[in-house]
């Protein structure tokens, strides 16, 4: 007669099956969980870097800067630059963070923007930010973004085309002023 | 004393039980396949052209009929053709300053059968902003903004001019 498997045998095989599942469960839902992880924050990285790039596009390419409503933690921006999303030519920028904390870029054509009248495009920017500053000093605009979605955003730049007009001003200033400037730092 | 042994049916049927208990425990979890990671997609267009072309001039042109497109890179076409759609009925529409749909038409892109009218056009320009346009395909209409915005799709056309209306009020009434 053949030998057969007991039923200790065939248990006790089971139950390292078991053991060899349960380990591996664990590995794969960790793994699955470390993965989540990584996509959110790789998305949070990228969604600040097209913050950036909008930022930097449109204001080395400043040609005008209203700074209003600076009592607020929000400034709002009106700016004109040659920086277009609308195959417009120097469009009418206004940055503003409404009442749901949301960035929005607002751009139209030609005329001083009034929002309430005119035709404008609008893009959102970013979302629950909390800070929107800008700060001018000899042609240097400093440029401070907070938001609870990204790491802030600190840019340092001189748009160039201002940069021209502080050297009539100043010409001791001047060489500086010409010069393209990017930095980017974070504030705690 | 005979002992009484398992058949091989029997151990068969209790291997079977197992490998499904263990299949039913493992779809439990979303295992994130390739497709997941590295879809190649009609939402995920403008990151493509934005990726691969980054201070250029880049188009993604479908003639008629739709089924394969051609990037135009800086004028220069590339050598491999993007298959998107699996239907050749396709659709572009822009949106109006107010959010009103209307079918967009292109000029003929293609210098051999100037002919050959183009049904979709992604246009990426050097400062990464993409030409607003609607896409109509099987997967819904699908809004490509200007930004950097994420790619929505609504199911129909009214419900896209809604969105937009929505929003475009919110800005006006504003503050």
């Amino acid at each position: 007669m053949r030998r057969a498997f007991t039923l200790v045998e065939l248990m006790i095989s089971v139950i390292l099956l078991s053991i060899i599942v349960t380990f591996l469960y664990q590995s794969v839902a960790q793994l699955q969980n470390s993965n989540q992880k990584l996509i959110k924050s790789t998305n949070k990285t990228l969604e600040r870097e097209d913050l950036l790039k909008v930022l930097y596009n449109d204001f080395i390419n400043l040609t005008s800067l209203d700074i209003i409503d600076k009592s607020d933690d929000t400034d709002v921006l009106v700016l004109q630059s040659t920086n277009s999303f609308y195959k417009m030519s120097m469009p009418y920028v206004r940055y503003m963070v409404d009442n749901d904390a949301i960035l929005r870029r607002i751009e139209s054509a030609g005329v001083q923007l009034d929002y309430e009248n005119s035709f404008f495009r609008f893009d959102t920017l970013a979302t629950e930010v909390k800070t929107l500053k800008v700060y001018e000093k000899d042609g240097h605009y400093f440029i401070y973004v907070k938001s609870d979605n990204m790491q802030d955003i600190y840019l340092d730049i001189i748009p160039p085309a201002l940069g021209s007009k502080n050297e009539e001003d100043n010409t001791s200033k001047g060489s500086e002023a010409g010069s393209q400037k990017k930095k980017e730092g974070e504030t705690s | 004393m005979m002992k009484k042994a398992f058949s091989l049916l029997e151990l068969i049927l209790v291997v079977v039980i197992v490998g499904i208990v263990y299949t039913l425990a493992l779809s439990t979890m979303k295992v994130p396949n390739k497709d997941d990671i590295e879809a190649f997609t009609l939402e995920t267009l403008p990151q493509y052209l934005r990726d691969n072309f980054k201070l250029l001039d880049a188009k993604i042109i479908c003639n008629e009929p739709c089924g394969n497109c051609r990037v135009l890179v800086d004028g220069a076409f590339l050598d491999e053709e993007l298959s998107l759609f699996q239907e050749a009925d396709v659709k572009s529409y822009e949106l109006s300053y107010e959010g009103y749909g209307t079918e967009k038409e292109y000029l003929p892109y293609d210098a051999n059968d100037p002919y050959k009218q183009a049904c979709f056009v992604l246009h990426k320009w050097p400062n990464g902003a993409i030409e607003e346009v609607v896409l109509e395909s099987e997967k819904g209409f699908i809004y490509y903004k200007a930004g950097y915005e994420k790619v929505k799709t609504y199911k129909s056309l009214a419900n896209l001019q809604d969105a937009y209306k929505k929003e475009l009020n919110a800005i006006r009434s504003g503050q």
